[in-house]
């Protein structure tokens, strides 16, 4: 009798199109931003973390950042303190494949024969191109000669070569380009990297450590020390030990905190992973709202589509329908419909992901999907009740003399 | 013989804030299986409700109505719901035919209220499809009730009112919406139901209807004023 009652409601909703529809929307549009919120975040966390890999920030990366705090922030007052000797001691543990120690200059214009281009300079030892995963293009790489002489060289970046040699970047090759007051000479041109995020990974120039030391920073601390190891299965133990090790080359006593941070690609992707799920629980938030107000407008069409069938509910308690039997047909009816409206919008949502696949950053995942029924659910039992139990009220013989005095 | 339905000293009253006003009063009688009884009485004379306590959607304020030997005043929501549905076929003067049925639809509706598993579901049909035949419908299964006359309309509703082949048949004004050879054709189907053994309970303020009865009541001030056979 229940099942009956429930296909019933099926079937009347069907033969009600217009109070289905008013009803539906709302659930639908809902559910379809949700869809498409998921789907999106899901597919920018995903696109940071292969982003992250392809940067050279893989699972045998560790960074160890001069300034202690968290993992993009850190005090200012303790930068100075990492020095290419703390990257040389680190070459002692047997878990040590590579070190590049790195000085970040602040953005710099660089010239060449009239064009200008703002770029990142760093200064990194030969064995930055290894450790973060740079090959290369044209030309030679930098050597330990470059370091031991201060030489003025160069290895540019795919972006900054398009920028100062349009359409011609082999002819970069040997020529002089003026950062800041100095000269340095053209001496390789690296292979494209790609975006990380809206971070242009090829908008960079190389110069030997040593000469950035002396020309530009004019001091000898680094900035970061990127640590490659042999075995990325026990990064968290090495990480720990590394930090032991700095800890101690600082002469850091157990109650002074941290003036360097060690940090793997483990920690960003929690990083990223919270920072996206506080941005998820802030869409959510927002998305509950919209239910709410759909939930609403459910009750209210319901209640007209009640008063409308007052005389169709008398009919039925006529024939046999308990006060029950009409409850649980209108509350199912309020139940299909938002769970179709959820199905809707979700199929909805999730084609328009998929055929904004190339535009937008998103993941199809079955999470969307398993949301919205639980939603439809909730949403269609909440504010179906109401008009289910006045329903259930409507005074049969009322309904049934309803125009007759 | 027992009776099918028998009241006694059955009193309806309504209150509207402090003013009660006493619509049945001290109503006592009995209809045995296979009459026809019609009842009958000036507007506010109180049958409508008294068939309305009769096919249990209202409750009398005091006294007893036994329907096939129930008392029915002891019964929850869910008991005069099943009664209505097993026991009772209701026949309205505006047809409530529910408009988004089709005519087959529609005479299956009592079936939706009552238990029956899968294999019943067929024989319900055939059923449905049967008494409509019999009510002279049985080209017009799948219209929809805007596509039928008044005439047929009702025809319909009587074929509902039988689909689960109740003890008594209920109608309130059958032939009220009707013109007069509708109206005709209406009687002469509840006479040959009637003819068929079985009972009906009918309101009317139409004399011609009423004298078709073959046992009429009429009702005064909520008050049985003569209980007697029709010639």
């Amino acid at each position: 009798m229940f099942l009956n009652n429930i296909k019933l409601s099926l079937r009347d909703s069907l033969k009600h199109p217009l109070f289905t529809l008013l009803m539906m929307t709302g659930v639908v549009v809902s559910i379809f931003s949700m869809t498409t919120i998921v789907a999106v975040g899901d597919g920018t966390k995903a696109e940071i973390i292969n982003a992250l890999r392809g940067f050279g920030f893989g699972g045998d990366v560790l960074m160890v950042a001069a300034g202690g705090g968290r993992i993009f922030r850190h005090r200012p007052s303790a930068v100075k303190t990492l020095k290419p000797a703390d990257a040389e001691a680190l070459k002692q543990f047997p878990f040590v494949k590579a070190v590049a120690p790195r000085q970040g200059i602040r953005r710099y214009p660089v010239h060449f024969m009239g064009r200008s281009f703002k770029t990142r300079i760093l200064g990194v030892t030969p064995a930055y191109l290894e450790v973060s995963n740079f090959q290369v293009d044209m030309g030679r790489a930098m050597d330990g000669r470059d370091m031991r002489d201060h030489r003025k060289v160069c290895l540019l970046g795919r972006t900054v070569a398009e920028e100062l040699f349009p359409g011609n970047r082999a002819a970069a090759l040997g020529q002089f380009i003026q950062i800041g007051k100095f000269f340095f000479r053209i001496k390789g041109i690296l292979a494209e990297k790609g975006q990380l995020g809206r971070f242009d990974m090829d908008d960079r120039v190389l110069i030997p450590l040593s000469t950035a030391s002396v020309l530009f920073i004019r001091d000898t601390y680094v900035h970061a020390i990127s640590v490659k190891l042999r075995d990325a299965a026990k990064i968290g133990i090495y990480q720990e030990k590394v930090k032991a090790f700095i800890r101690k080359r600082h002469h850091l006593t157990p109650d002074q905190p941290d003036d360097f941070r060690v940090v793997s690609s483990v920690d960003v992707v929690q990083f990223v992973n919270r920072s996206s799920r506080e941005l998820t629980a802030l869409l959510i938030r927002i998305m509950i709202i919209s239910l709410l107000v759909s939930g609403i407008i459910i009750t209210n069409v319901m209640l007209a589509s009640v008063s409308e069938r007052r005389v169709e509910i008398g009919i039925k308690r006529a024939l046999g329908a308990s006060r029950r039997d009409i409850l649980v047909q209108f509350l199912f009816e309020a139940i299909w419909l938002s769970l179709i409206g959820s199905l809707a919008g979700v199929c909805a949502g999730a084609a328009t992901v998929y055929f904004l696949r190339n535009t937008i950053p998103a993941a199809i995942t079955l999470r969307p999907f398993l949301m919205a029924i639980g939603f439809g659910l909730l949403v269609g039992v909440v504010s179906g009740a109401f008009p289910a139990w006045r329903a259930g009220q409507v005074d049969p013989i009322r309904a049934i003399l309803g125009g007759r005095s | 013989m027992t009776p099918v339905i028998s009241l006694d000293s059955l009193t309806k009253h309504y209150k509207s804030g402090k003013i009660v006003t006493e619509v049945l009063k001290e109503i006592t009688f009995s209809v045995f299986p296979g009459e026809l009884v019609a009842i009958m009485g000036p507007s506010g004379a109180g049958k409508s409700t008294l068939l309305y306590i009769l096919g249990c959607l209202a409750r009398p304020t005091s006294g007893v109505y036994q329907l096939d030997g129930v008392a029915v005043g002891d019964l929850s929501d869910e008991g005069l719901s099943r009664l209505r549905n097993t026991k009772l076929g209701f026949v309205f003067q505006s047809f409530h035919l529910i408009p988004q049925y089709t005519a087959l639809e529609n005479v299956l509706l009592p079936t939706v209220y009552r238990k029956g598993g899968k294999k019943e579901k067929k024989r319900e049909s055939l059923r449905a499809k049967d008494i409509l035949d019999m009510v002279g419908l049985g080209e017009r299964f799948h219209y929809l009730p805007g596509e039928l006359s008044g005439g047929q309309k009702q025809r319909v509703a009587i074929a509902r009112a039988l689909m689960n082949d109740p003890e008594v048949i209920l109608a309130d004004e059958p032939t009220g919406n009707l013109d007069s050879k509708q109206s005709d054709e209406i009687v002469r189907l509840l006479k040959e139901l009637n003819g068929r053994g079985r009972t009906i309970v009918l309101v009317t303020h139409d004399p011609e209807v009423g004298q078709q009865a073959r046992r009429l009541i009429t009702i005064r001030d909520g008050k049985i004023y003569s209980d007697a056979p029709c010639s």
